[in-house]
């Protein structure tokens, strides 16, 4: 199929709007590579003032009016977030939180202007000034305070993900915030860079449920399980938002999302379905643009499951696998043929310096031949969620059957695929992984050390785990994980997915793109790579 | 009938205990973004809603709190599950209504052709055309309505709810899968009315009496219609499941399959509960007009 | 002799033609699918994915590239099996429960009846996403799922008219002769119930059809690669109005097989019967 996307045309658009990188960072531009060090204790971030307009409004102050309808897979209205008052801080910008996370992956100063560690388990945060909240108070550190022990205190996870234990959080002075960690946690600015670490004023209390934050909209009227309407807000400290309307809409049929923006009832949909894609890009009034996210699919090999405990049989599945045909083909040449578990967009990826595993039918027979492979059915399992997962999981079936390995197949219902997955039932499974915050660090921690989420149960069982190699990957991804040093977290991070790919733990498939399709007249849609974290200030839609 | 609401409520709970897919670590994962949540996590979270608890126990807690008004709160929103519901229901009420009148339009005028030309063409026609609507999956169906209509024609939104125009489509995708079974219905009812001595009477007598007649007979083929399309209200809801996923429509029957794959407990139990209890009342109330209409029919001494 | 004349009359319906060619197009194409089909079920050709119908293709190539008309061909061996299993398990259960429960009466009926009035009031959705969900989804358990929602209503119309077959003179005179209750059961009262069961099943087919198609579209279909109707219109619906030959030609042949069963299921009545199947599920309620 010919490719007649036009890529990140939009975001093309946004860049020259002007996103000042974080004065760590300023250096070195590209790929996420370099020194800069966006998760570090020494992060000297920031100058903290008005030149982190990071929308093309920013500098525009001639608002356009008008009104713009998002379609999400998700519902905005969910009460998941009941912290945030049944308005979900995904997506929508209404809440905002200390750091934003960069078109680059990189930690952007956002409601904070500056943090630096002061001690291995303190973190001192500065405060931008003059930020307005919905109700007009200014921002101040008393608030901060307030909306994490929201968080710790109504979710039972939160402190062991963050570190921080309630009444670790002190206000020093107005517009500084101290943290205490539990433990030495030099990811801690790239994990509270969520949107779920969002900053609102307490005066959302319990029975006046409308949250009230410090985005570029504020909350008009939410209707629960269909949408939430905004309004923007004059007083929005990073520029003027453009639109007097802003909707977001949860259609979670990605079919029913795509043919709504087709019908021109949304202007905005998230994630339709691939095959609409040409049509969505070719039709007239409609157009596409694709995000290169921090996720990635991959098939992860139970290597303590015979016969998957033999790494030329993993070997062997590696050199079936082409992953340019399936980007090619069936991913409509969204996303990006992989060579390991993490994605390109994280500067430790070691993309580069992966072993690649060319497809190579012969060199795979053999392998097999020589493996313990005994012609039993291996047992592939995969999430009905998981998009065009059985399209891939087909192909690489028949590519499996060729060099003689049986595949079966089985699609669960994502709870049930879960408790299978962490049982070690599976001898296969496709992976997909991704981040919503700044710190990118759990993905090859929880997955390939034996302590991390993913092993932890049957490690500390039966001694065994998933996807941990042992001893030596578990030294290399601790060692990247506790360091405040960038360089030395690549370094010891590349060795560990080295030594993943050595033995083939897992078959890579892609590095993950996302889709969003609009009307013609929008423009202006700052995407970033977590698109969760779309800024909409400067939207326009051209009416 | 009170019977009837233990047994759902228990063949619920034991259902979902032997459902794979813990609770606890579903909810957790969907709460923080998709991450595997940590072991002390998924302890903290049983201890909190008391999953650790024997499954009786389990039981006699919530049958405890139902007694008293209480259907509990959503694992994922602090919103009580009744709130929920109570959200929920005019958009499935409207969808069923609607459904129901689509299946009307299109049965009474076809089952009434169809009996007064029995064996003839109209006959075969009428009910080949009332059986394609429900022998097309009604997803199928679903799609095609919005391609056509919404996107060739532009008549209707392609989905969401709020005015007429918004429930066309979905009450279309509805009705027609139940327009063969009334217009069956229909069908034999009249066939049976106009079977009756005093309709051969009326016809010797002439055309003018023929049609006072019909109408007659019109009125009393329909009384055994309507009750069986009460009954089937229940089973809508079946059909809704699918009209709310396809035209996003926030009813029960989306709020029950959400419910189910994210493995909210309090959601599933108070809605099943709750679609038993329309069930059960519905079933009553059928029964009730039945014997009003025709004292004659006995039950066996059963009741619903 | 009788049944050359209900022959006769099945086929002066011209519906009833309608229905038997549609149900035999299905069954020979389940039978013959080997020899007709151009491919194998599960050729995939990655490089010719979603090409439009041609002489190589008749009915164009799916997402994969698997040639469409082969695996319908294919698909209709499934779609035959299953609800010939769906049918004849809810059949049997069904049969059996309503004949213990109409004979039997007593607290035995109501025990029966009233777990019958609890399964009809639970939505049948729940089960059969719970039983996908415990059973794993595949063919087996999506036809155990619809099995277990089914058999309620064989079991309801079975006991209606075991009861009033009770009532008849010829059941209470053997009775009086001291028959043994099975051989009552069996000579006098089973033949007498087999006609609303004929036309229910026949019925019940398509329904399993659509039942399947509805699994499949919540993701709880067959597991791939599967050439199963449901799961194939389930995942072309897509292609809707980009490549309609995905979507469209599976929901043919659903729908053919359903009405060809629902017509087939009507004619049966009109001939086996001529009570309409109103008054019989009347008598069950």
């Amino acid at each position: 199929m010919e490719d007649s996307i036009t890529r990140r045309t939009l975001l093309g658009a946004v860049g020259a709007g002007g996103f000042v990188s974080i004065a760590g960072c300023a250096g070195d531009s590209g790929d996420g590579g370099g020194n800069d060090d966006p998760y570090s204790s020494e992060t000297k971030t920031g100058d903290g003032s008005s030149t982190d307009n990071n929308s093309s409004s920013g500098n525009n102050s001639t608002a356009t009016g008008g009104s713009a309808n998002v379609a999400l897979s998700m519902d905005p209205t969910e009460g998941v977030w009941q912290v945030y008052g049944g308005v979900s801080p995904y997506y929508t910008n209404i809440l905002e939180p200390l750091i934003w996370v960069s078109e680059e992956m990189k930690l952007e100063p956002w409601l904070a202007t500056d943090w630096e560690a002061t001690s291995d388990t303190t973190w001192e945060f500065t405060l931008r000034d003059s930020v307005k909240f919905h109700n007009g108070e200014d921002l101040v550190a008393e608030h901060v305070v307030w909306s994490f022990e929201q968080v710790l205190n109504e979710w039972s996870y939160a402190p062991g993900w963050l570190h921080v234990e309630s009444g670790s959080v002190t206000a020093i002075d107005e517009t500084t915030v101290e943290f205490e960690t539990s433990d030495p946690f030099p990811t801690f600015p790239g994990t509270i860079a969520h949107n779920m670490i969002a900053i609102q004023h307490p005066d959302r209390s319990r029975e006046n449920t409308e949250p009230i934050g410090t985005g570029p909209y504020q909350v008009e009227q939410r209707t629960q399980g269909q949408h939430v309407r905004t309004s923007g807000f004059d007083d929005y400290w990073n520029g003027t938002p453009s639109l007097d309307e802003l909707t977001f809409s949860v259609i979670t049929d990605p079919n029913t999302r795509a043919l709504s923006l087709q019908n021109g009832d949304v202007d905005v949909a998230f994630d339709p379905p691939k095959s609409r894609v040409e049509k969505l890009d070719s039709n007239g009034g409609t157009n596409v643009t694709t995000q290169l996210s921090p996720g990635a699919v991959y098939v992860g090999c139970n290597i303590y499951k015979a016969p998957m405990d033999d790494p030329k049989l993993r070997q062997a599945l590696n050199y079936a696998t082409s992953q340019s045909d399936l980007v090619e083909t069936i991913l409509s040449n969204i996303g990006v043929p992989a060579k390991g578990p993490v994605a390109e967009s994280i500067f430790w990826s070691a993309h580069e310096k992966l072993p690649a595993y060319e497809q190579d039918t012969e060199k795979a027979k053999q392998l097999v031949e020589e493996s313990s492979y005994d012609g039993e059915a291996l047992q592939f399992h995969l999430s009905n969620q998981q998009v065009d997962g059985e399209l891939l999981a087909q192909a690489l079936q028949q590519w499996y059957d060729e060099i003689g390995v049986n595949v079966d197949i089985q699609v669960t219902e994502e709870a049930s695929f879960e408790d299978t997955v962490r049982s070690g039932e599976p001898h296969l499974i496709l992976e997909s992984s991704g981040t919503n915050s700044g710190a990118a660090d759990y993905l090859i921690y929880e997955t390939f050390h034996s302590e991390g989420d993913v092993n932890e149960r049957l490690y500390n069982e039966e001694g065994t785990g998933i996807y941990n190699l042992g001893e030596e990957v578990d030294q290399l991804i601790q060692a990247g994980f506790q360091t405040g040093d960038q360089a030395e977290k690549e370094q010891k991070y590349e060795q560990a997915l080295q030594r993943i790919m050595e033995e083939a733990v897992v078959v890579p498939i892609n590095y993950s793109e996302y889709i969003v399709a609009a009307s013609d007249g929008v423009s202006s849609m700052d995407l970033r790579p977590i698109p969760e974290m779309t800024r909409w200030t400067g939207l326009q839609t051209g009416q | 009938m009170l019977l009837v609401l233990v047994g759902v409520s228990i063949l619920t709970f034991l259902l979902l205990f032997l459902t794979p897919g813990d609770p606890a670590e579903t909810i957790l994962r969907q709460q923080m973004g998709g991450r595997t949540p940590s072991l002390e996590a998924i302890e903290q979270f049983r201890q909190s809603e008391g999953l650790n608890r024997p499954i009786p126990i389990q039981y006699v807690d919530w049958v405890t709190d139902v007694l008293q008004g209480n259907l509990r709160e959503s694992y994922y929103q602090e919103t009580p599950v009744s709130t929920l519901i109570i959200n929920r229901i005019p958009a499935t009420l409207e969808l069923a209504v609607a459904g129901m009148a689509v299946a009307l339009t299109i049965a009474i005028p076809t089952g009434i052709i169809s009996a007064v030309h029995k064996g003839k063409a109209p006959d075969y026609l009428s009910q080949f055309a009332a059986l394609v609507g429900v022998s097309m999956p009604n997803f199928w169906l679903g799609y095609i309505l919005i391609i056509v209509f919404s996107l060739q024609l532009g008549l209707f939104p392609v989905a969401g709810v709020g005015g007429l125009e918004s429930l066309v489509l979905p009450a279309i995708t509805l009705g027609s899968g139940m327009a063969a079974i009334v217009t069956r219905l229909v069908r034999s009812s009249m066939l049976e009315v106009l079977d009756e001595e005093y309709i051969d009477t009326a016809r010797s007598k002439g055309l003018r009496e023929r049609i006072v007649i019909y109408k007659h007979a019109l009125r009393n083929a329909l009384i055994p219609v309507v009750t069986i399309v009460g009954l089937q209200f229940g089973y809508l809801l079946n059909g809704a499941v699918i009209v709310e996923i396809v035209f996003q429509r926030p009813g029960l029957g989306a709020l029950l399959i959400d419910a189910i794959f994210a493995r909210d407990y309090p959601v599933v139990q108070g809605l099943v509960l709750v679609i038993a209890v329309i069930f059960v009342l519905t079933n009553f109330a059928v029964d009730l007009t039945y014997r009003y209409i025709d004292p004659r029919i006995s039950f066996g001494g059963e009741s619903a | 002799m009788k049944n050359s004349r209900r022959l006769g009359r099945f086929l002066s319906n011209r519906l009833n033609v309608v229905g038997l060619l549609f149900v035999s197009v299905v069954v020979l194409s389940a039978i013959f699918a080997p020899v007709i089909a151009p491919e194998g079920p599960n050729e995939q050709d990655l490089f010719n994915r979603l090409d439009s119908p041609s002489a190589e293709h008749p009915m164009g190539t799916d997402q994969l590239g698997r040639d469409v008309l082969s695996r319908l061909l294919y698909g209709a061996r499934i779609s035959l099996q299953i609800s010939l299993a769906v049918v004849a398990i809810t059949l049997a259960i069904g049969t059996a429960v309503g004949l213990v429960a109409g004979y039997a009466g007593g607290w035995v009926d109501e025990a029966l009846m009233r777990f019958v009035d609890v399964l009809l009031a639970f939505p049948g959705i729940l089960l059969a996403l719970v039983i996908a969900g415990i059973l794993g989804p595949n063919l087996t358990n999506i036809m155990i799922a619809l099995a277990v929602v089914g058999w309620t209503q064989y079991a309801r119309i079975i006991r209606g008219s075991v009861l009033s077959v009770k009532q008849e003179e010829f059941v209470k005179a053997a009775q009086l002769m001291g028959v043994p209750r099975r051989r009552i059961v069996l000579r006098h009262i089973l033949p007498n119930v087999v006609t609303p069961v004929i036309v229910l099943a026949t019925m019940d087919m398509a329904y399993v059809i659509l039942g399947t198609a509805g699994l499949s579209f919540l993701g709880l279909g067959a597991q791939p690669p599967t050439p199963e109707w449901g799961t194939m219109l389930s995942q072309g619906r897509n292609f809707v109005d980009t490549a309609w030959w995905v979507v469209n030609f599976p929901g043919l042949a659903i729908m053919i097989t359903v009405l060809g069963f629902n017509l087939l299921g009507d004619g049966l009545r009109d001939v086996l019967d001529p009570r309409d199947m109103g008054d019989v599920e009347n008598k069950g309620m």
